[in-house]
């Protein structure tokens, strides 16, 4: 988890559509394979599905006897479920900010 | 995955606990073994020679390309050669022209001895990796408020 990337994606994003140009030119080259806020939560995204896929392969293993390594198996769901759960967390946050956003009066 | 480093640590633990009670095991099934598949004396006890694992790290923290402990590796599993008793008996298969038999030199005791050391640091790590799940838990809950 890069939270420099991220709050580099975050601000260069808007700075891109020339809503905020002049607050800092010098981000957007740390941006590079993150160039936008949605992109890094696609990339975000893929990997904690990967992780899932990855969970759910060992279980089958696991069952089907691929596998001898019950604790492998056990720390593979454990980093799933950590992770779906940070997801969830992040989730939670944004849609709060969000929501604060939304709720504004001027 | 630098967050789950530490049940990735403890994981080799677990993985040498399972490795040592399968070679423990193997001693204890073959306790009155007195021939062998090269037809050489009797079993020999096995025993796991292990040491510490390093991985290759580029982390700011530790500098560029610095070398990290990360767990424990097996790196061979010896046979012991020491202590072959030779008991009598003269009706073993294996009798010798005196009626004396090579036994393996597994000592049911210190096998025993040795499977409770395993289970409970194979219980240890377990611990170890609880705890550190549960410090990544408690962390999410840093955003709830």
């Amino acid at each position: 988890m890069n939270v420099d990337a991220l709050f580099n994606s975050l601000v260069s994003g808007p700075a891109q559509t020339g809503l905020t140009s002049g607050l800092n030119e010098q981000s957007t080259e740390a941006t590079n394979g993150l160039s936008s806020f949605s992109g890094m939560l696609e990339n975000a995204m893929s990997s904690l599905n990967e992780q899932q896929v990855a969970a759910d392969q060992g279980v089958q293993d696991l069952i089907t006897g691929n596998t001898d390594n019950l604790h492998n198996v056990m720390i593979q769901t454990s980093e799933a479920q950590l992770s779906l759960e940070l997801a969830l967390q992040l989730r939670n946050k944004g849609l709060e900010a969000y929501n604060e956003i939304k709720n504004m009066q001027f | 995955m630098s967050i789950f480093d530490s049940m990735q640590i403890n994981a080799s633990g677990l993985s040498l606990e399972r490795l040592k009670l399968d070679t423990i095991s193997t001693n204890i099934a073959n306790v009155n073994t007195t021939r062998t598949e090269d037809g050489e004396g009797p079993y020999l006890k096995k025993e796991v020679v292990f040491e510490e694992s390093f991985k290759q790290v580029e982390t700011s923290l530790a500098g560029q390309g610095t070398e990290k402990s990360f767990g424990v590796k097996p790196t061979e599993i010896r046979e012991n050669t020491d202590d072959i008793v030779m008991e009598y008996n003269p009706t073993h298969p294996d009798a010798n022209e005196e009626g004396y038999v090579q036994m393996p030199n597994v000592n049911m005791a210190d096998e025993m001895i040795d499977m409770m050391t395993t289970l409970r640091t194979y219980d240890a790590n377990v611990t170890a990796m609880n705890a550190s799940k549960e410090m990544l838990t408690k962390a999410l809950q840093i955003t709830i408020g």
